[in-house]
């Protein structure tokens, strides 16, 4: 009885270690609390008419950046998208780097801002405690960029038959 | 006689009495970065007012379109219309073609 009491208590504690090494290993990389706000060109506040940039800044992560060698339970950096256009915006493979030590980008779209309203998700990507590629989950805010004019159409003309 | 009945066929003939037609055509409603309209009338693009001034006549054009057959001689204005961030319905300056 006395045996099969401290093969139980092993056993438990053998179940305990593996489930806390299993948690080492799931690392899930926290929000980052993304917010967006307008911004005129050269900086300072605009009207929404003619805003050309939108600021985001973001809160910094809780994790170390990651080493040139062997990252573990790291950041490597950003991604910033876009999810109305599902356009990356920055961090992606051909666009602006968002590395781990980065927390605001000025987006400046060419041929002006878009009107109306868009949703954009940043999400951190790492590695986790075994080494593995992981992100955290994305976080997101919405930007109106408000229309207040149109524009007149272009090339009217007339001809007669 | 013969000179009376000639007259009405020489007036038709050049079209005196019938107007002719007059092919309108528009490049673009000039802006690229408005969204058209869908369920929610905010921050959009809807269409185009067509106005003959000669005639003072209104019509609506669907966003789609880029020409419209109108009467020869008559004046033209076309303009674009669509909802601010307040749902207000707004319009662009005319453009003119004669």
């Amino acid at each position: 009885m006395k045996q099969l009491s401290k093969t139980a208590v092993l056993t438990l504690l053998l179940l305990l270690c593996l489930a806390t090494g299993a948690q080492q290993h799931k690392t899930v990389l926290p929000k980052t609390g993304l917010i967006a706000r307008p911004m005129a060109s050269g900086g300072g506040s605009c009207t929404l008419s003619v805003c050309n940039t939108v600021n985001f800044a973001w809160q910094e992560a809780a994790y170390p950046s990651c080493p040139a060698t062997s990252p573990a339970n790291c950041i490597s950096g950003f991604v910033l998208t876009d999810t109305t256009t599902n356009t990356v915006l920055a961090g992606g493979a051909s666009t602006t780097p968002l590395g781990p030590t980065t927390h605001s980008f000025a987006w400046t779209p060419a041929g002006g801002l878009y009107y109306g309203t868009h949703t954009f998700s940043l999400v951190a990507t790492g590695y986790d405690g075994s080494g593995a590629p992981t992100q955290s989950p994305a976080a997101t805010t919405m930007f109106t960029n408000n229309l207040s004019t149109l524009a007149a159409p272009t090339g009217f003309s007339t001809t007669g038959n | 006689m013969r000179l009376l009945l000639l007259v009405p066929l020489f007036l038709v003939g050049c079209g005196g009495f019938v107007p002719s037609a007059a092919r309108l055509t528009w490049r673009s409603d000039g802006n690229p970065r408005v969204p058209a309209c869908a369920a929610e009338l905010v921050n959009c693009k809807q269409g185009y007012e067509l106005l003959d001034q000669t005639s003072q006549v209104s019509t609506v054009l669907p966003l789609s379109a880029s020409s419209f057959a109108g009467t020869a001689g008559h004046s033209y204005g076309l303009r674009v219309f669509g909802y601010d961030g307040g749902g207000v319905k707004i319009y662009s300056a005319y453009i003119w073609a004669r």
